[in-house]
Order: structure tokens, then sequence, then C-alpha cells
């Protein structure tokens, strides 16, 4: 059975912890926010069309790890 | 997705996209650098980019050989005559076809303040919390000395072990981040952390339900094995450096 003492160390280890990743957590969140906006201006991706390879897997790779879920 | 995939692109350039971007993301990277530090996000985010990249050159040779025909739901759809995509890129003039992408900067400023409050935002913060507290539990109640006889470095088999405990105990970027933060301050070696945030992000619920709902087996499957084996390659490859 866990005691009142133990779910009292979780309470504080969680408040702990979230004020230790709430700052990356608002970088990350305005990061995305300002990623999704600038790239929502290249939509047109038809230029695909005239690469492949390499690079085009690259780009496409770098894009979608810059987008937020 | 969706408009690439109705435009017929070819399943070389949709592969990367679909593999990297469950792998990671703007708040992912900076949540792990906040819980795991600045080296093992960096590694996460190369192995991310480095396994799209790898993952075209793949699905680009079996698709050259006809193993990747049809696999999409909008390609069966089609009526004989229609342009489809090819490993040559052709068809993709349809992409020109998305919305119109707002240039002011007042479009700018609409999409910025949409993200910030969409519900995704709202999901990740409210997930974070719960796992934190779960997190929490395990640190104190689970022995150290337990992990560290799973998971430690001095085990060949922590690495497989930990991508395999990534996949029923990855439910978002968010979530498993503080559980990761855990294992490792408990004694995960960090090749293990990174093969379990790597292989639970791309075999997550979320992620493969999206898939099977828009394609056919054979690239589900070929997504899964490229995530696996990428996962534990990177993992063995992060433990070694």
């Amino acid at each position: 059975m866990v005691s009142a003492s133990t779910v009292t160390d979780i309470v504080k280890e969680s408040v702990y912890s979230f004020l230790h990743l709430l700052p990356y957590l608002l970088i990350g969140i305005f990061a995305g926010a300002l990623l999704e906006a600038t790239l929502s201006r290249y939509q047109d991706i038809g230029w695909l069309k005239k690469k492949s390879g390499f690079f085009s897997y690259l780009l496409v790779s770098l894009v979608g790890v810059s987008t937020p879920l | 997705m969706i408009p690439l995939l109705t435009a017929g692109a070819p399943w070389a350039l949709l592969m990367p996209w679909m593999i990297s971007s469950p792998l990671n993301s703007p708040n992912t990277f900076f949540l792990i650098a906040g819980a795991l530090g600045y080296p093992m996000a960096l590694a996460q985010i190369v192995a991310a980019v480095s396994l799209g990249v790898i993952s075209g050159i793949i699905t680009d040779c079996l698709e050259r050989k006809g193993y990747l025909n049809d696999q999409h739901f909008a390609a069966s759809r089609q009526k004989p005559g229609e342009r489809k995509g090819n490993a040559n890129g052709d068809g993709l003039s349809g992409l020109t076809m998305m919305p119109a992408a707002p240039t002011t900067t007042k479009g700018f400023r609409q999409i910025f303040w949409r993200s910030l409050s969409k519900r995704g935002t709202r999901r990740l913060v409210r997930q974070l919390v719960i796992f934190i507290f779960v997190a929490s539990a395990i640190k104190i109640l689970v022995p150290t000395s337990w992990i560290i006889s799973l998971f430690g470095k001095e085990h060949w088999y922590s690495i497989p072990l930990a991508a395999f405990l990534g996949i029923p105990l990855y439910v978002s970027n968010s979530s498993s981040v503080p559980i990761a933060q855990t294992l490792v301050e408990g004694g995960m070696s960090p090749g293990a952390a990174l093969a379990f945030l790597l292989a639970g992000a791309g075999t997550s619920l979320p992620a493969i339900s999206g898939l099977v709902a828009i394609t056919r087996g054979r690239i589900v499957v070929l997504y899964v094995s490229l995530v696996f084996i990428g996962a534990l390659f990177f993992g063995l490859l992060f433990s070694v450096l």
C-alpha cells in the first residue's frame, strides 16, 4: 500500500519536474508556431518535380522535423 | 500528407516525411533538451533526419522495382488513364493546387496564433502534466537496481528491450520524455533511451492508425521495419559514440 508521505513525495517531484521543463515547453511551443507560420509560405512544392534523390529526401525530412505535431 | 497522396507524389518523397515528422518536432527537441540534455536532443534530431533520408533511398529502390505500386487508397480510386506519381516525381504538378500560401504579415500572424491556441498544443501540455506524474511515481516506487538490471549499459539487450518497451509505453512525444528522463536517471544507458524515444514515436498508436487509414499493407510493414531497425541502429551508434 502506498503511504500518504509517498504520494506527497510523488506530487512534489512532479511539481519540481514540471517547473524544470516549463521554460523548454514554452520555447518549443513558440518555436513550433513560428516555424509552422514560416513554412506555410512555401506550400507550393511543385519544385520537387525537378529535384529527386538525396537532397529532396533531406529537405523533406528537415521540413518533417520542423513541423509541430 | 493527404494532398501529397492525392497529387500522386512518389513514396520515395512521402516516406521521409512520414518517418521524420512523428519522430521529432520543435516541442520534442526542446523537451528532450530540458529533460535529457542537448546532446540527446541533437542525437534525436540527427537520427530522425538521417532515418528520413535513408528511408527515401530505400523506398526509391523498392518503388523502381514495382513493389509499392497502388499502395495508397487514393491511387486505387483513380480512374484508368488518370495521371499517377512515380519515382521520377511525375505527377507532382498537382501539388500546386494546394491552398494559396499567406504571403502577408497578417496571414503569418494568423497562422502563428492559431498554432499556439490549437487543440494539439493544449493536449500536449495536458499529456505532459499526466506523464510527469507517472514518471515521478516510477522514480519513487521502482528501485533503481531494477532499471539498471534491465537497461544498464553493460547489457547487450538493453537497446532492443528499450525499443520494444517504447511501442506500448509511447502515447506522444510529450508523454515519453519524462519517462525516458526517469529511466536515464535510474540507470538506463543513453543509447537505450534514444532507441526508446525513436521506436516509440514512430510506432505510436496515432502514427500507425493514421498510416493504416490512408495506405496499404506493404507501406505499413516497410514503415514499421524502417523505424524499428533505425531505432536499434541509432541507439547502438549513440551508445558507441
